[in-house]
């Protein structure tokens, strides 16, 4: 066809899971027990509703920068993905370090002695 | 603008305009955009990493990386409404926090 100088491919291409290579050299995947710890670090303000609940089910929400720990599994890593886009992830080996289960809260100013009932 | 209407600083005063009425974004802009989305392919790369399987990474493995997205991809968005049916994705209400599709409809 002489009056089309170029023709230009107008298909999209499509993206099989091979391809998506990452730059960072492949690090093994942790062998034997993990964790995630995951530390939000954008603010909640704006976000879907659906979304915060999923941040405030991880133990996030409170403070930008204060770490959660949570295991590997299906669950925890589909609720990270669904927050991908406030939080920062690392991957940790061993089980989940005692800090992971303290309440982080503030301390009450007062001490019970004893109960009544 | 609409009909006789004239726009001017006096009569659209009491509307409140965030957003730059420009499509074209500042390289500080795009910029950060890139980064927000190295960062979010940063956190699918540490689930890929820890070996557990999920259907939301399941899905995400399917769309492309900063890396493997053209610019026009990155910086906008489908829209129906707009002339040329992309927006700028600075448009999209909470785009620095929230999922902004990184695929167009297929001729988009």
């Amino acid at each position: 066809m002489s009056s089309i100088s170029r023709v230009f491919s107008t298909a999209r291409p499509v993206f099989t899971s091979i391809s998506r290579t990452y730059s960072t050299a492949a690090e093994s995947a942790v062998t034997g027990e993990g964790h995630y710890k995951v530390t939000q670090t954008r603010s909640l303000i704006g976000v879907p509703k659906t979304t915060i609940k999923v941040l405030k089910s991880l133990g996030l929400g409170r403070k930008i920068g204060r770490p959660v720990f949570q295991p590997h599994n299906a669950a925890a890593a589909g609720k990270i993905l669904k927050v991908k886009e406030l939080v920062k992830v690392e991957n940790m080996a061993g089980p989940i370090p005692p800090e992971g289960f303290q309440r982080t809260r503030a301390t009450k100013g007062y001490k019970v002695v004893g109960k009544m009932f | 603008m609409f009909g006789a209407f004239r726009a001017s600083g006096i009569s659209q005063g009491g509307l409140l305009w965030k957003a730059r009425m420009k499509m074209d974004l500042s390289p500080t802009q795009k910029a950060n955009i890139r980064k927000r989305l190295k960062a979010a392919d940063d956190v699918v790369m540490k689930i890929q990493q820890s070996g557990v399987e999920c259907n939301a990474l399941t899905k995400l493995k399917a769309e492309p990386t900063e890396a493997q997205m053209p610019a026009k991809d990155k910086y906008t968005v489908f829209s129906r409404s707009f002339k040329g049916y992309r927006k700028s994705v600075h448009k999209v209400p909470h785009f620095t926090k929230v999922a902004v599709p990184r695929t167009a409809p297929a001729g988009f």
